[in-house]
């Protein structure tokens, strides 16, 4: 099975909110990554210098301990991985591999700092999706801790 | 009633820290600043009718949330802090009570005001847009950090019962 060629980012998920010339314009910034399943992008206590969007296949994050593993999800085309480490110096919380053979684009801070620099009208734009996937996430673990409280 | 007034400028503070004299002037005509006394709600959860953004000039804010019976503390807010970030960027109920808990002076905005700002000056925009969200990242690296604390303990707990 031959992969599918990519040439820009996919509407959806974090650029959704980008027109057509201004996803093209970002997505020269950063470049397609092919991985065969089990492959590790990210691993857990690593710095975490990439952004990832998956554009196909499925990734899966989980996190280890001493005595287990646990999955927390899968990600899937149009969603992404690694948004914190664009912001900031940050060792990843948890560790992401390919569940199946995939594609994804990935941008490096540095990348994405030159990309602030040259179309800063479009990074105000990219920076509040980030902005608000932090945010609901952010509420998502809020409820889970009230959740975890309530006996 | 609380009082309001304007301020000529806003102090480099928090999420203003990187922004030059005349974008924090700027912001300082679009919003206003107030006086909160003790014990005083700024932000009631489970509201939706004001979306605003807070900065804390001074004074202290304690910030809860509550299901039933449960409260849970989720922290206190410190001069140079925001309140209701969230609510600028992706408008939602408010998740949590903030209440003054040493007499404030706080400085807010409305949505559609610092929506105006973003959009009219792109650079300046962009360092507060970055800043905000380096904010959240913080926020829930630290949000993350309490519940691996909470499921440890929870099966410390566990393993001592059984």
């Amino acid at each position: 099975m031959s992969a599918t060629t990519f040439n820009t980012l996919p509407p959806v998920g974090l650029a959704a909110g980008l027109a057509d010339a201004e996803r093209a314009r970002l997505w020269t910034f950063g470049d397609v990554i092919s991985h065969d399943r089990g492959d590790a992008l990210v691993k857990q206590g690593q710095p975490q210098g990439f952004l990832h969007v998956v554009l196909e296949g499925e990734l899966r994050v989980h996190v280890t301990s001493e005595e287990a593993l646990v999955t927390l999800g899968y990600v899937e085309p149009g969603e992404s991985v690694g948004e914190m480490g664009l912001l900031e110096d940050v060792e990843a919380g948890a560790t992401v591999v390919a569940n199946s053979p995939s594609q994804t684009w990935a941008i490096s801070r540095e990348r994405f700092d030159a990309f602030v620099a040259a179309y800063p009208a479009v990074a105000v734009k990219f920076l509040r999706e980030i902005a608000i996937l932090l945010a609901r996430r952010l509420r998502k673990g809020s409820e889970r801790l009230l959740d975890s409280t309530e006996v | 009633m609380p009082e309001s007034n304007s301020l000529a400028t806003l102090p480099a503070l928090g999420f203003l820290t990187d922004l030059d004299e005349s974008a924090r002037t700027r912001l300082a005509a679009a919003g206003r600043v107030r006086s909160l006394p003790l014990g005083e709600y700024l932000v009631t959860q489970g509201e939706s009718q004001a979306h605003h953004l807070y900065l804390l000039l001074s004074g202290t804010l304690a910030v809860s949330c509550h299901a039933g019976s449960q409260t849970v503390e989720l922290g206190t807010i410190a001069p140079g802090e925001t309140v209701g970030e969230m609510n600028v960027i992706d408008p939602k109920h408010a998740s949590a009570d903030v209440v003054v808990t040493a007499p404030a002076v706080v400085w807010e905005i409305t949505k559609t005001a610092f929506d105006a700002f973003l959009h009219e000056d792109t650079k300046q925009g962009l360092l507060v847009m970055q800043a905000l969200a380096v904010m959240l990242c913080r926020r829930i690296r630290k949000s993350s950090d309490r519940m691996l604390h909470q499921a440890e303990a929870q099966r410390a707990y566990y393993e001592w019962v059984d």
